[in-house]
């Protein structure tokens, strides 16, 4: 039996500095501004963070990570295979002052079974979020109406009430005729947004 | 914490049992508001690697970022006790992690913050800004310098304090940590609910304290960090 060793996780408080997050992006759309562009549909995601009485929680840092149009994601173990697209990195990390997210991101592909990825897998992006009073909130969204969430591993494992809870929805296109999808995260309320345990082994 | 006060509406869909649900510290009211109501959801074995992190980009650093003492080389230190808190970064099995960002934030002595959201009324340190970063080195250790947060109220109506404390945020590759130092025989911890909920794992926070030889620190603290439990570091770098 492994003794526990590790050094636990607290509050990220109300504190952080949004200086930290230097070029970490909103928006994945554009490779660090060069002239290259990632493969696939440019999508807008947004959405608020709410708590028990319905209030935006602020300030909320979010991480989101995602594949990219292949349904591929860039790890240190992918980084040489040849259908990853080199033009997105898929990583995003944002302090949302105002109890409001807003991702600009490749509509993300579906997963075909791969090393990394057994089983096939719906588009979908992993959230994680750090706020004052709770320790890292993990969980992935998906998109309405994708005919791949119907066989989904982790949608399966929800009991089917909580699913659509994980599922953003489309709304009318920007100004630009970007596609716009809407979640809202939900903490501590009857229709609170599922979180998962992501301890490992 | 069974018998919290839970709000009376179905928890039906709540069929994890034996899944751990997070707890809410005693008169934390951030807590009460946010801490979600369900234990925590188990992932699927198909579905596991896709909720860790790949960080394969961190920010070039300037130099004295690692000095929190001084808001730039060369200029005068900050007042209060100078710590150099210095450990290793290592994951579950002993591992180094090399290379991985640790971002540093703590409150000056006075116990203020000079975040723009802070409402305390203490006095600022014009020579502290109290936020710093520093990259593991090859062996996966690191070292900062900083002052001995003060204390402060979170709590006037109840006068609780919350304990000196270092925030600590680790990340890069697969690897991530949010966490806080402590410091040792400091009799606030006993009354942090965030402390608290730790138990005896709340040993591990907690820095070991020595008198400095190096000039211009007063005290070394030595602070070992492993990433693991929800945190593991599941890419090899
Ligand atoms: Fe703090």
């Amino acid at each position: 039996m492994e003794t526990e060793n590790y050094t636990c996780e607290d509050t990220v408080g109300p504190y952080y500095a949004p200086a930290f997050l230097d070029d970490d992006r909103q928006n994945l759309t554009n490779f660090y501004d060069y002239l290259v562009r990632p493969k696939g549909d440019v999508i807008i995601v947004q959405g608020a963070i709410l708590d028990r009485d319905g209030n935006p929680v602020k300030p909320v840092l979010v991480e989101a990570w995602q594949a990219d149009a292949n349904g591929r994601r860039r790890t240190s173990a992918t980084l040489e295979d040849a259908d990853l697209d080199p033009w997105f990195d898929g990583y995003s990390r944002h302090y949302c002052d105002d109890g409001t997210f807003e991702l600009t991101t490749i509509m993300p592909g579906a997963v075909p079974p791969c090393r990394e990825s057994p089983s096939a897998r719906a588009p979908y992006i992993t959230l994680n979020l750090y706020m004052d009073g709770t320790e890292r909130l993990a969980t992935q969204i998906f998109f309405e109406g994708r005919p791949e969430n119907e066989s989904d591993p982790l949608l399966l494992s929800l009991p089917e009430p909580l699913r659509p809870r994980l599922l953003a929805r489309r709304m009318p296109d920007n100004s630009d005729g970007v596609p716009v999808y809407r979640i809202d995260l939900k903490l501590r309320c009857a229709d609170e947004t599922p979180f998962f345990e992501d301890r490992f082994g | 914490m069974e018998n919290r006060v839970l709000p009376n509406f179905d928890l039906q869909f709540d069929e994890q049992p034996d899944w751990r649900r997070l707890e809410v510290g005693e008169t934390d009211l951030s807590a009460e508001a946010r801490v979600p109501l369900r234990s925590l959801r188990p992932i699927p074995e198909a579905a596991r690697t896709s909720f860790a992190p790949s960080v394969t980009r961190l920010p070039g650093l300037r130099a004295g970022e690692n000095d929190l003492t001084r808001i730039a080389p060369g200029r005068p230190q900050a007042e209060g006790v100078k710590l150099l808190v210095s450990g290793s970064i290592t994951d579950e099995n002993g591992r180094p992690l090399r290379g991985v960002l640790l971002e540093v934030w703590n409150a000056n002595k006075w116990g203020r913050y000079t975040h723009k959201d802070d409402p305390a009324v203490q006095q600022l340190d014009p020579n502290f800004l109290g936020y710093g970063r520093v990259l593991t080195d090859d062996d996966g250790r690191y070292s900062f310098a900083t002052i001995r947060p003060g204390s402060y109220l979170v709590r006037p109506e109840i006068d609780r304090w919350r304990p000196s404390h270092i925030h600590l945020s680790v990340r890069g590759g697969s690897s991530r940590l949010m966490t806080q130092m402590y410091f040792p025989n400091d009799p606030l911890l006993d009354i942090d609910p965030g402390f608290q909920l730790f138990g005896a794992a709340g040993a591990r926070q907690i820095g070991a304290e020595s008198v400095s030889r190096t000039e211009g620190i007063d005290t070394d603290i030595r602070f070992d960090i492993v990433i693991g439990g929800r945190n593991p570091t599941i890419f090899e770098d």
